[in-house]
């Protein structure tokens, strides 16, 4: 089997015997998917995880504990070479009932989406590396606590709109290259800036200008058209951080940027950098901090444009670097 | 246009996936174009409250497509679930999904948000000769109405707009195994049944766990109601509050040509009435209500997903703004109230 197809697979049949694991026997599923010292990063409030124990009671052990019915369901499962490394990309939820409280947010006794991205490097049918984001103020919002003002809309981002996200079949060279190819282009655009006016990036040439849907992370919220991306994230956003810029990409580790068929994902941790030198992105005023961020992205294209956006960013790590710190706050609403 | 193919089933599904993608490119003025291809011209269009009976292309255009593609310019259709099967010698396709767009324009008096927002629908299509002739539409008002910042009642599961097939595999537009449809339908009926076999006592009477996943099934209900999760999260959050309220609740006989409609087909199958159930209002707190002594009759159709031989998703879109209706509520009143507030 096709070594891309059957990483892939892995991860499938990873998710599958996590969910169906117990507490006597998720150590072991654990056992036989990761490598011995497989290295984990994960969005704050976590941290960097180094071997299988680390891990398992570091995130996985936290998270069966507060919801104990809690299932992993992908929307998108793609991967490829990205530099030396084969990685298969993941988006989707863990659901579960929010049964005992996480990380201090409340728990509801109801359902719980928690929206997630992974990387996973993979060597000999082994996670030798992997990155997680958690969509945390997303859950904070579930729980009943709007610590920022969104533009956007608040939900759940949904699974692709053709529901051909887990790619598991086959899929042609050249449309892979596509996609690759038109999202790399339209990233070129957006680093031609001029510091004035979003014009200067001339999107309209890469995105389904009136129905393309951006599924941004909790905090800024999703939002429809071309405009409607402009008005709710961009403009707010480059306001914010007229400055931000993108890191030289690492062959090595810490970046992925592949395209499978209809697909790509472009991923870095942190992958931006920029100064908080302007108001009102999440509310907020300038703090003239600098900072970077960790981001990863999924697209969806559609004959010849890009009609699907799924954007996490680690906003509990931003706001950190800016000083606020979401826990605390959560605190103040609390009480 | 349609692919050829002996089976009936596939050409119904794939001939509205191809009505949904027109309707999809096509611009507003062109739409009634599209109607003329794939609709009878006396189609006849049921639409849940506050809409009624509907006759003809010109009227379904008039009263329905244009003031809504006039709020939501650019509408989208986005099925999750389209299956199609025949019942009592009628050919059906149902899909489920939800039109996007972004609400420009007040419609139904919900104030437009600017923002894009989720038409939670099923559609309920029977077919004869390649064009529609009848069509059903469920919308969850409720839902629409709590987009736009209006929480009007009190829900006991989660509110989000339900998410697509976990296996995203709901788009049926294929020839699929017949016996596998009919497994399914067979054990949504014997799940049906121990619903019936209520002792108006306990849930237990009911037997529901020999049907379910108990443990991550997922029910995702209309607004009003929420989505809840796991078998104990179905009986807390919908089952129990709703059989407090109509406790003497029963399936109505039939009396009307197409009233019911099941359909099979693969591991998903789909229940509808329009109306489907009775019951008098005689229990408390559904709702947030208080009991009116009312009868009402309830227009209610189901999606579920097999998995492993147990129910795992369950979509339930109910006609909310009738059964209120029936109830003396009238929700766009409240809306109005609301508005006002702020």
């Amino acid at each position: 089997m096709d070594i891309n197809l059957k990483n892939k697979e892995t991860i499938l049949q990873f998710f599958q015997e996590l969910n169906k694991s117990d507490k006597n026997s998720r150590k072991e599923v654990l056992q036989n998917y990761l490598h011995q010292k497989s290295v984990a990063n994960i969005s704050k409030p976590f941290d960097e995880y180094v071997g299988i124990g680390d891990f398992k009671t570091g995130f996985v052990d936290s998270l069966f504990d507060a919801f104990p019915d809690i299932e992993i369901q992908p929307y998108i499962v793609m991967g490829g070479k990205s530099g030396d490394n084969n990685c298969v990309c993941v988006a989707g939820n863990f659901i579960g009932t929010f049964l005992n409280d996480w990380l201090t947010i409340p728990a509801t006794q109801q359902p719980a989406y928690i929206r997630f991205h992974a990387t996973f490097f993979i060597s000999d049918n082994k996670i030798t590396r992997a990155w997680y984001f958690l969509d945390i103020l997303e859950v904070i919002r579930q729980a009943g606590y709007n610590l920022f003002p969104f533009k956007g809309l608040q939900q759940p981002a949904p699974n692709p709109m053709i529901g051909d996200g887990i790619i598991t079949y086959n899929v042609a060279e050249s449309e892979s290259l596509k996609s690759y190819n038109l999202t790399n282009a339209m990233i070129d655009g957006l680093l031609e800036f001029d510091g004035k006016s979003i014009d200067s990036m001339e999107q309209e040439r890469f995105w389904d200008v009136k129905n393309m849907m951006w599924y941004g992370p909790g905090g800024i919220g999703t939002t429809r058209g071309l405009k409607g991306f402009q008005d709710n994230h961009q403009i707010p956003f480059l306001k914010a951080f007229p400055d931000r810029g993108v890191f030289e990409e690492d062959k090595t580790t810490n970046f992925v940027n592949i395209a499978e068929g209809n697909y790509t994902c472009h991923f870095g941790y942190p992958i931006m950098n920029g100064k908080h030198t302007g108001d009102g992105w999440l509310g907020l005023k300038p703090t003239n901090k600098s900072f970077t961020m960790r981001v990863m992205d999924f697209w969806r294209r559609e004959e010849d444009r890009l009609k699907e956006n799924w954007v996490m960013i680690d906003m509990i790590d931003v706001l950190e670097q800016f000083n606020i710190d979401v826990f605390q706050l959560l605190k103040t609403y609390k009480n | 246009m349609i692919a050829t193919s002996d089976n009936i089933k596939t050409v119904n599904k794939k001939t509205i996936v191809s009505f949904f993608k027109e309707m999809n490119a096509t611009k507003t003025s062109d739409v009634k174009n599209v109607l003329e291809n794939y609709c009878d011209e006396n189609i006849i269009v049921n639409i849940t409250s506050p809409f009624e009976e509907i006759n003809g292309i010109e009227s379904f255009y008039n009263e329905f497509c244009q003031p809504l593609l006039s709020s939501f310019p650019d509408l989208e259709n986005q099925p999750y679930i389209l299956i199609g099967s025949d019942y009592e010698g009628k050919n059906y396709v149902s899909c489920t999904g939800n039109l996007v767009g972004t609400f420009k324009e007040d419609w139904l008096s919900i104030p437009a948000t600017n923002q894009p927002t989720w038409l939670r629908f099923t559609i309920l299509f029977r077919i004869e000769n390649n064009k529609i002739i009848k069509a059903w539409y469920f919308f969850d008002m409720l839902d629409i109405i709590r987009q736009a910042g209006f929480n009007l009642f009190p829900n006991k599961g989660i509110e989000l707009v339900p998410p697509a097939p976990m296996t995203n595999d709901g788009i049926l537009n294929y020839d699929t195994n017949s016996d596998e449809g009919e497994k399914t339908l067979n054990l949504i009926n014997n799940m049906l049944d121990g619903l019936s076999n209520y002792d108006g006592k306990s849930v237990d009477s009911m037997g529901q766990e020999r049907f379910w996943d108990t443990k991550n099934m997922m029910w995702y209900g209309p607004s009003g109601i929420g989505t809840t999760r796991g078998l104990k999260g179905f009986q807390n959050n919908h089952q129990l509050p709703f059989l407090k309220a109509f406790p003497t609740r029963g399936m109505l006989p039939k009396t009307q040509e197409d009233q019911f409609c099941q359909l099979g087909d693969g591991n998903y199958a789909f229940d509808f009435g329009f109306p489907l159930m009775y019951g008098t209002h005689l229990g408390n707190d559904w709702l947030g209500l208080s009991a009116t002594g009312k009868k009402i009759t309830m227009r209610v159709l189901d999606f579920w997903r097999k998995e492993d031989g147990k129910l795992k998703e369950n979509w339930v879109m109910i006609d909310m703004v009738d059964i209120l209706n029936q109830l003396g509520i009238d929700v766009f009143e409240l809306l109005k109230t609301e508005i006002k507030k702020n």
